[in-house]
């Protein structure tokens, strides 16, 4: 069996590269995708196990990727974590709720509590 | 005496004959004197009855014009009541068609009061209003109702818009027929655009405010993306994901990531207290147990604690205070406060933390065994970038915003926050937490995801302050 794939769609390149690094150090196989069209592109013609969702993007915020997918059933149980420089309010977590988010993580966030979730979710 | 006697019958047939004329000329007289006495009685009678009549009219004349003068006095007071008002005065008929009107139309609407007379209210105001109002009098009319501060836009003589506020009761004759109605129309026109332009501003003034949170969030976020992308980049060097790192580069890289760190709880702080002067934090109260709160908090500090060798105890009751608080919030204040605390105390201190109930209020304090304040200090410290006191490696240093938030958090949840110090003992910080009445309904549960990841991981929040 191969490594289990997870989807980093995420606007800032750099925070997604290194992301994606730390997944990788642990056993992860990661891709990047910038922006919430190729987000759900991605999500939708590719293999993944997680998907770890920014919220401010361009081309439709991260909430619209979940929205596109909610169509297709077998997407829909990708499981999706939150990562965002967006403040927490009652929209965004009524928003995750309603779309079955796993976890949010505000950033900055504690790496070593976003790994344990990630492992927790879909165990390397 | 014979002769005497015939002569003296003669003579007193004589005397008789002229004594009888006499007599009748005397009765004669007597009647005629009569009469005139009748007459000059009938005539001094009716000269008395005439005089009286004169006398009557004279007075009739007299009050009449005093009447006269009294109404001429009356009208002319009217008159100069009606002048000197700053409201106009005026009478209209049944059909609202003005039968008066006082001289200060002409400063109202530009027209003088004959121009006026004749034509009726309606014809002042532009079609549409006059529509609407044409019904709002019918209706009025109808009722036989006073009117009370109906308002109402009109053209002035030189087109300009000029609001009137109107009042006025009906004219009834004696006989209890309705003709009308009398008056005032006061000019507001100025108050009208008064507020309007309040109103404008008003728009303006949310408008530019809306734009302000924008550009504050946008430029949180934009700070805080390359923020975090250091902090990440620190964090996978040191962690050996990029390979090995000497004990050199973990010392700089390790003293980079408390700058990174620091300039973060800068940019939090500064955000913080903009909303916070600003009136935009909004308080999302719910039911917490404040117990529960600072033993968490404790036990967050602990590890940082133990690392400065300092000891972090907790008075708090066992029993719980249920409280009706912004959560966050009173972690904050209790983090900046325990922050400075350990800041400037000095290893093998110790920090108290106590939590008391009171009948209106919960009293907080954070105590510590450090260096103090001077007393003339003590008025400054709830300032902003006031920092008093230095301690060799106190840890990370403060954006010296910290106090100052502390207080503006304490004082949304209506309490007080206050120092005591002495210099080279230790300080007490003291706040006050007003108590609400907790709502019926669990509120927590709001809080609360249905499976409680959602919570928790907001929770997961690297420490900034």
């Amino acid at each position: 069996m191969g490594k289990k794939r997870i989807l980093i769609v995420e606007d800032e390149m750099d925070f997604a590269r290194m992301v994606g690094l730390r997944l990788e150090s642990i056993g992860y196989e990661t891709h990047i995708a910038g922006d919430a069209y190729s987000g759900t592109r991605e999500i939708l013609q590719g293999e993944y196990d997680l998907m770890i969702l920014d919220l401010m993007m361009p081309a439709g915020g991260g909430f619209s990727i979940l929205e596109r997918i909610q169509n297709y059933p077998a997407k829909c149980t990708v499981p999706v974590v939150v990562v965002t420089g967006k403040t927490i309010d009652d929209e965004v977590k009524e928003t995750s709720q309603k779309y079955n988010v796993a976890a949010i993580f505000p950033k900055p966030y504690d790496n070593k509590a976003f790994v344990r979730k990630i492992k927790s979710l879909v165990p390397p | 005496m014979g002769h005497m006697n015939s002569e003296n019958n003669m003579l007193s047939s004589e005397k008789n004959k002229f004594g009888k004329e006499i007599r009748v000329s005397n009765d004669r007289k007597r009647r005629t004197e009569d009469e005139a006495i009748e007459v000059k009685q009938v005539e001094e009678m009716h000269t008395l009855e005439l005089e009286k009549t004169i006398e009557r009219l004279q007075l009739e004349i007299a009050e009449l014009r005093w009447k006269g003068e009294a109404l001429r006095e009356s009208e002319k007071r009217f008159r100069n009541i009606a002048l000197s008002m700053v409201v106009w005065i005026w009478e209209v008929d049944e059909e609202g068609v003005y039968t008066y009107s006082s001289e200060r139309v002409n400063e109202i609407l530009g027209y003088s009061p004959e121009e006026v007379t004749g034509k009726s209210i309606f014809d002042f105001m532009p079609p549409s209003e006059a529509r609407r109002m044409e019904k709002r009098f019918k209706k009025i009319v109808g009722q036989k109702e006073i009117i009370n501060d109906l308002e109402s836009w009109n053209r002035h003589k030189n087109g300009d818009r000029v609001c009137l506020v109107t009042s006025g009761i009906p004219i009834v004759d004696e006989r209890g027929v309705f003709l009308g109605y009398q008056g005032v129309h006061k000019d507001i026109t100025e108050q009208k655009q008064a507020e309007e332009a309040l109103r404008e501003a008003n728009r303006r003034l949310k408008k530019f405010d809306r734009l302000k949170s924008d550009f504050i969030s946008m430029v949180s976020h934009e700070i805080h993306t390359p923020i975090n992308i250091m902090r990440e980049g620190i964090t996978i060097c040191l962690d050996g994901l990029a390979g090995d790192v000497t004990e050199m580069q973990e010392e700089l890289l390790n003293d980079t990531l408390e700058s990174v760190e620091r300039l973060d709880r800068l940019v939090m702080d500064l955000l913080d207290l903009s909303k916070i002067e600003e009136g935009r934090i909004q308080l999302r109260r719910n039911v917490v147990d404040l117990c529960r709160i600072v033993t968490k908090i404790r036990k967050d500090f602990k590890k940082q604690a133990n690392s400065k060798n300092l000891r972090l105890q907790a008075n708090i009751p066992e029993d719980g205070i249920q409280m009706y608080v912004d959560k966050d919030k009173i972690i904050q204040i209790f983090h900046n406060l325990i922050s400075n605390a350990m800041r400037y105390t000095k290893s093998g201190g110790t920090i108290t933390l106590n939590v008391q109930e009171d009948t209106a209020f919960v009293q907080c304090s954070v105590s510590d065994t450090g260096v103090g304040i001077a007393k003339e200090n003590i008025p400054k410290l709830f300032s902003k970038f006031k920092q008093f006191g230095h301690v060799e490696g106190s840890g990370y240093k403060g954006t010296g915003l910290g106090l100052a938030i502390a207080k503006g958090l304490v004082e949304i949840h209506g309490g007080k926050i206050w120092a005591e110090s002495t210099l080279g003992k230790g300080s007490t910080f003291h706040f006050s937490i007003k108590k609400l009445p907790i709502p019926d309904t669990t509120v927590e549960s709001k809080d609360m995801s249905k499976d409680g990841h959602l919570a928790d991981t907001v929770d997961e929040r690297s420490s900034h302050g």
